[in-house]
C-alpha cells in the first residue's frame, strides 16, 4: 500500500494545483460569459446599476391577453406613478422567494437600490409549486451564483448537481404533501387534507357547485393550488421570505411584499366558502407575519374580479390590463410615503405628451424615427406600412376620479402629402367597439414639407361608462412618408364651451 | 445513478476503497449491495425485475445442468427464455405489438382493442436480459457450468459499471474476475482514471453540447437549409457515438479500479471502411452477442448465399428491434442488413474498396460508410417514420433556405479535439495509447480534458441515450 500511496499522492497534489489554475482561468475568462447566458442573471446585472427600486416577479407580471391595449407589465405601470424614479424589473415564469433571495444576494453594496418589491404569490406556498418540475431549470440557473469556486459551480452544472428531480419524483412529492398536510377542520369545511378534498370532488355528482365540463378539473386544480394551511415551521417559502426581509433590513432596503390577487370569486362559485376562507387566512397570516417584521405588505388577494383573470380553465395569477394596472396602483400607493417627491397619481393626470425623446408611457405602439424631427432627434414616420401613429388610450377607470368633461389633442406633422390623407382623431369607444369620432384634418392651403399642427377637441359624453375607452391617434392614408412629433393631450375637468365638438386648425410653424 | 453525476463521483471512490479494505470473501457482498443501490437510485421498484430475472436464470440453469434428458433441458431453457423475453416484451414491446395488432385488425375491418399498459421502461432491461440469457444458453449448450453461488451469479447480473448500458459481458469472462481477490494496483488506478476522465469528457463535453443543436434541427427540419441539416446530422453521428462510447469508457474505467477488465465496446467505428467493419467496431458486445446466439445458430455463412443473406437480414433487423419498440428501429436495422449484403456482393466482389490498409481506397470507404451510417441514424433518432421522412424531405428541398444556425465556436473546438483524438486512437484504447506518451503530453491531455469537463460540459439534462434500451 505504501508504494502505491507514494505514487498516487504526488499526482493528486498536482491535480489540485491544476484545478486551482483552471479555476483562475475560468473565473477570469469564461465565468462572465457563462453568467450572460443565464437570462435571469443577465437581466439582474443590467438593472442593478440604474435602479432605485427593483421589482421581482414571475409570470403574473406579464400580459397574456392579445386584446390588451397596453401590454406592459405590472412593474412598468408602477413606473408611471414615479416619473424620475428608476424601477428595474427582474422576472421569469415560476420564480419564487427562494430564487428572489439568491438574486438579491447578487446586488453589490454600491448599487443605488433602496427598495425591493417582491411578488408574494399564494400559490407559491403550495406543494404543487414547491415541488414543480419547473424547479429544475430555476435551480440550474442558480448554480453558477452559489458559494464556492466558480469552476466547481460550473462543474456542478455539468453534473446536474442541484435540485434536479424527474417529473415522476416531483409528482410523488406533491401527492405525498397533499395527503399529509393537515387542513383546519371547521364545519362545513370537513376535509382533513387536500387529497381527501380532491377525492370528494372526483366522486361527488353535486360537487363542485358549477356543473359544466371543465368544472371538476378546475375545482381540483383550485384545491391542489390553494388547499393548504401555511405551516410557518415547515413551509420553505416562509423561510425564504423570512430570509428576504431579514436580508433586506441588513442591506437597509425597504421591502414591499405584494400578495397577488387570486380568483376567489371563482373558487367560491366552484367550492363554496371553504377554499376562499383558507386563502384569506393564509394571506392574513402572511400580512401579519411580515408587517411585524417591518415589511410593507400589500394584500391584494381580493383586488381583481374574476372577469379580469386571463385563464379560465385553470387557476393562475395572469391578469388583463385592468388587473395589472390595479395591482400596480396598490403597490404605487404603498410606496407613496417612501417617495413623496416622485409620486404622481396616474389616475389624476390630465396632461400627456409624446415628444419621441423622453419616455412616453401613455402612448402605445410608439415607433421612433430619426430621419427628421420637430423637436429633439426623433419623430414618428407614417407610411403605407404604418398608417397609425402612437396611440393614446385611456380607460374609464383611469379617468373616473379626475372626471374630465373635455379632451383636447394636438400634434405636429410634416412631409409630402395630400390634405385628405392626414388626420388627428379622438375616438370614444364602448364595450361593443362602437366608436364616436372627432377628427381634425388638414386644410387645402397647407404647405407641404413644413411642420404644421392639427388640434382636435371633444366633449366626453355624459354616458361615458365603465367599459368605455378614449383613444387619440394620427391616421395617415397616403403613399409618401409623413412624420409626426410633439403630440399633446389634455383632459379638462371644467365644463368648457362645447358648441363646436370638432375644431380643425392649421398653424404655420 | 448515472456516471456523470455527483452521487456517482462520491459513490465510486467509496466502493473502490471499501472493496480493497474488505477481506476478499466479503467483497462480493459489498459489490452486490453497491450494484443494487446503484440501480435503485433510479427506481427502487424495478429492482424486483432484476431479482426475478436473477433467480429464474440461476435455477433454470441448475435444472438444465441437472437433467440429462434433452427434452427436460429444453423445457427449462424454454421456461427461462419465455420468462426473460416475456418481461422484455411486456415492458418494451407491448406498445408496438398492440399498435401493429390493432392496425392489422383495422385492415380486416375488425375493431380489436387491447388494454393499454402505461409502464415505465426499466433502465437497462435489454442489457441485463441479454447478459443473463447468454449465460443460460451457454449452460444449455454445455459451454458453461452452472454457477453454484447465487451471490456471485447475482453480482454477474448486476455488476454496477455495466448493468444499465453494457458492455454485455459473458459469464466466462466476467465471473472469474469478480471472484479473483484483486490487490490495488497503480496501473489499474491510472488506467481507470484515464478512461473515466476521457469517458466523462466525451459524454459531458461532446455529446451533451451537441444534443441541443441536434434537438433543434430534428424538432423542425423544415426550418433549416440543406447544409445545416447535413451538419446537424453529422452532429448526431458524433453525439450518439460520444454518448455511448463515453458511457462504455467510464464503465470500463470504473471496473478497472477494482481490477475487473470489461470488454471493449467501441474501436473508432467511424474509421470503418465498410458496414461490416463498422459493426466490428460499434457496440462490439452486442454485435458479438448476435453473432454467437443468432447468426451462428441460423447457420452463419456456412450456408447457401440466399440463406446467408436472409440470416444477415434477420440478425440486423433483430438488432434494430433490440434498440427499441418502434418501426424506425426496425428500418434502421434493416438498412444495415441490406447494406451489408449489397456491400459484400457489389463492393468486395469487384474490389472497389480495400478495407485493409490506409490509402485512397480506404479513405473513400471510410467516407462512404460514414455517410451511410449518418443517414441511417435519421431513422434511429426520429420518433416516428413520418418525422424521419420529413427530415429526408427537408434535406432534399431546403437548398435555398437561410437560417440563423450558429454553433458555439468553443463546442466546435472540443469536437475538433475529439475527432483528432479519435483518429489518433485508431485500433487503440485511450488508456493504453496515453500510457505510451511522454509525461508532458499526458498531463497536457489530462489538463485539457479536465478543463473541458469542468468548464464546458453541456448544461441541459441529457440522459445517456442507450439507457432507454
Amino acid at each position: 500500500m505504501k508504494p502505491l500511496a507514494a505514487k498516487i499522492l504526488p499526482r493528486l497534489f498536482i491535480l489540485a494545483i491544476i484545478a486551482f489554475l483552471l479555476n483562475w482561468i475560468y473565473t477570469v475568462e469564461f465565468y462572465p460569459r457563462d453568467l450572460k447566458k443565464i437570462d435571469l442573471l443577465d437581466s439582474l446585472q443590467k438593472v442593478i446599476p440604474q435602479s432605485d427600486v427593483i421589482y421581482f416577479g414571475e409570470s403574473s407580471n406579464f400580459s397574456f391577453i392579445y386584446e390588451d391595449y397596453d401590454q406592459r407589465r405590472i412593474s412598468d405601470f408602477i413606473t408611471d406613478y414615479f416619473p424620475g424614479l428608476q424601477v428595474g424589473t427582474v422576472n421569469k415564469g415560476a420564480l419564487h422567494a427562494g430564487i428572489y433571495l439568491r438574486l438579491l444576494q447578487q446586488i453589490p453594496p454600491e448599487a443605488p437600490v433602496k427598495t425591493i418589491i417582491i411578488t408574494m404569490n399564494l400559490r407559491s406556498f403550495s406543494a404543487d409549486w414547491i415541488y414543480s418540475k419547473l424547479e429544475n431549470v430555476l435551480q440550474r440557473d442558480m448554480v453558477l451564483i452559489s458559494d464556492g469556486p466558480p469552476l466547481w459551480n460550473r462543474f456542478r452544472l455539468g453534473l446536474k448537481a442541484y435540485d434536479n428531480k424527474t417529473s415522476m419524483q416531483r409528482s410523488l412529492q406533491v401527492k405525498y404533501a397533499l395527503k399529509t398536510q393537515a387542513l383546519p377542520v371547521d364545519p362545513p369545511c370537513n376535509f382533513p387534507n387536500a387529497a381527501a378534498w380532491i377525492e370528494t370532488i372526483k366522486k361527488s355528482p353535486t360537487y363542485p357547485l358549477i356543473d359544466d365540463s371543465v368544472a371538476k378539473a378546475l375545482a381540483v386544480s383550485f384545491v391542489v393550488n390553494y388547499g393548504f394551511q401555511i405551516d410557518t415551521m415547515d413551509n420553505p417559502r416562509i423561510h425564504d421570505f423570512d430570509d428576504i426581509v431579514k436580508y433586506a433590513h441588513q442591506r437597509g432596503w425597504q421591502v414591499i411584499l405584494n400578495i397577488l390577487p387570486e380568483n376567489t370569486k371563482l373558487s367560491s362559485a366552484l367550492l363554496g366558502p371553504c377554499l376562499k376562507k383558507l386563502m384569506m387566512s393564509n394571506a392574513e397570516l402572511l400580512t401579519k407575519r411580515y408587517e411585524s417584521q417591518g415589511a410593507i405588505v400589500v394584500n391584494n388577494l381580493e383586488l381583481v374580479d374574476s372577469s379580469h383573470f386571463s385563464d379560465k380553465k385553470w387557476p393562475t395569477e395572469h391578469y388583463d390590463e385592468y388587473g395589472r394596472k390595479m395591482v400596480a396602483r396598490q403597490i404605487a400607493l404603498s410606496m407613496k410615503n417612501l417617495y413623496p417627491n416622485y409620486f404622481s397619481d396616474v389616475f389624476m393626470k390630465s396632461y400627456f405628451t409624446c415628444d419621441y425623446e423622453t419616455p412616453s408611457p401613455f402612448f402605445l405602439t410608439l415607433r421612433k424615427d430619426s430621419t427628421c424631427s420637430r423637436s429633439g432627434k426623433f419623430a414618428e414616420r407614417l407610411d403605407t406600412n404604418n398608417a397609425f401613429g402612437a396611440r393614446f388610450v385611456r380607460h374609464y377607470y383611469e379617468v373616473k376620479t379626475l372626471n374630465p368633461q373635455k379632451i383636447t389633442a394636438s400634434g405636429w406633422f410634416t412631409g409630402n402629402y395630400q390634405p385628405k390623407d392626414v388626420k388627428l382623431i379622438i375616438s370614444i369607444e364602448d364595450d361593443k367597439k362602437q366608436s364616436k369620432l372627432w377628427t381634425a384634418s388638414v386644410s387645402k392651403d397647407m404647405e407641404n414639407g413644413k411642420w404644421a399642427s392639427l388640434q382636435v377637441s371633444a366633449t366626453i359624453p355624459e354616458n361615458f361608462g365603465p367599459n368605455d375607452v378614449i383613444k387619440v391617434y394620427f391616421w395617415y392614408t397616403g403613399k409618401n412618408s409623413v412624420w409626426i412629433d410633439d403630440v399633446n393631450i389634455t383632459l379638462q375637468t371644467e365644463n368648457l364651451n362645447t358648441e363646436s365638438d370638432t375644431i380643425s386648425s392649421l398653424i404655420e410653424n | 445513478m448515472t456516471f456523470n453525476s455527483l452521487p456517482f463521483l462520491i459513490f465510486l471512490p467509496i466502493v473502490v476503497i471499501t472493496y480493497y479494505l474488505l477481506a476478499p470473501r466479503w467483497r462480493w457482498i459489498m459489490l452486490l449491495a453497491a450494484s443494487y443501490l446503484f440501480y435503485m437510485w433510479w427506481n427502487p421498484a424495478y429492482i424486483i425485475l432484476i431479482l426475478f430475472s436473477t433467480l429464474i436464470n440461476f435455477y433454470s440453469s441448475h435444472a438444465i445442468e441437472r437433467h440429462s434428458s434433452k427434452q427436460q433441458k429444453k423445457k427449462y431453457l424454454y421456461l427461462c427464455l419465455i420468462t426473460n423475453l416475456g418481461i422484455l416484451f411486456i415492458f418494451k414491446y407491448y406498445g408496438l405489438f398492440t399498435q401493429a395488432f390493432m392496425g392489422i385488425a383495422d385492415i380486416f375491418g375488425v375493431k380489436a382493442r387491447l388494454p393499454f399498459l402505461n409502464l415505465l421502461l426499466p433502465v437497462g432491461i435489454s442489457f441485463y436480459t441479454f447478459q443473463t440469457l447468454s449465460y443460460t444458453l451457454n449452460v444449455y449448450f454445455g459451454k458453461q457450468k452452472a454457477e453454484k453461488h447465487l451471490g456471485y451469479f447475482a453480482l454477474f447480473v448486476t455488476f454496477f459499471p455495466q448493468l444499465v448500458a453494457g458492455p454485455i459481458e459473458r459469464y466466462d469472462r466476467l465471473a472469474p474476475q469478480l471472484k479473483t481477490p484483486h490487490s490495488p494496483s497503480y496501473e489499474n488506478f491510472s488506467n481507470g482514471f484515464r478512461l473515466i476522465i476521457f469517458g466523462l469528457f466525451i459524454k459531458m463535453v461532446i455529446a451533451d453540447n451537441l444534443a441541443p443543436y441536434v434537438e433543434e434541427i430534428y424538432s423542425q427540419p423544415a426550418a433549416y437549409n440543406t447544409f445545416h441539416l447535413m451538419a446537424g446530422l453529422g452532429f448526431y453521428s458524433f453525439q450518439i457515438y460520444a454518448d455511448f462510447y463515453g458511457y462504455s469508457t467510464i464503465a470500463i474505467g470504473s471496473a478497472l479500479l477494482i481490477g475487473v477488465n470489461l470488454m471493449d465496446n467501441f474501436k473508432t467505428p467511424y474509421l470503418s471502411a465498410s458496414i461490416r467493419e463498422f459493426w466490428r467496431r460499434w457496440h462490439i458486445s452486442l454485435s458479438t452477442w448476435f453473432r454467437d446466439y443468432v447468426y451462428i445458430p441460423l447457420g452463419g455463412n456456412r450456408v447457401k448465399w440466399s440463406r446467408w443473406a436472409v440470416n444477415i437480414f434477420i440478425v440486423y433487423t433483430l438488432s434494430g428491434l433490440w434498440h427499441g419498440a418502434n418501426w424506425t428501429f426496425l428500418i434502421w436495422g434493416s438498412i444495415f442488413g441490406l447494406m451489408f449484403i449489397i456491400e459484400r456482393f457489389f463492393y468486395e466482389r469487384f474490389g472497389i474498396i480495400s478495407t485493409e490498409k490506409w490509402g485512397i481506397r480506404r479513405i473513400f470507404g471510410v467516407l462512404i460508410t460514414f455517410v451511410i451510417v449518418t443517414l441511417a441514424w435519421i431513422f434511429f433518432r426520429s420518433s416516428s417514420l413520418s418525422n424521419a421522412l420529413s427530415m429526408f424531405e427537408a434535406l432534399l428541398n431546403n437548398t435555398a433556405l437561410a437560417d440563423p444556425w450558429r454553433p458555439d465556436p468553443f463546442i466546435m473546438f472540443w469536437l475538433g479535439l475529439f475527432i483528432i483524438l479519435d483518429l489518433l486512437l485508431f485500433n487503440n484504447r485511450f488508456d493504453q495509447w496515453c500510457s505510451k506518451k511522454p509525461l508532458w503530453l499526458r498531463w497536457t491531455i489530462y489538463t485539457l480534458l479536465i478543463f473541458g469537463i469542468t468548464a464546458f460540459s453541456g448544461i441541459d439534462n441529457q440522459p445517456f441515450i442507450y439507457f432507454q434500451f
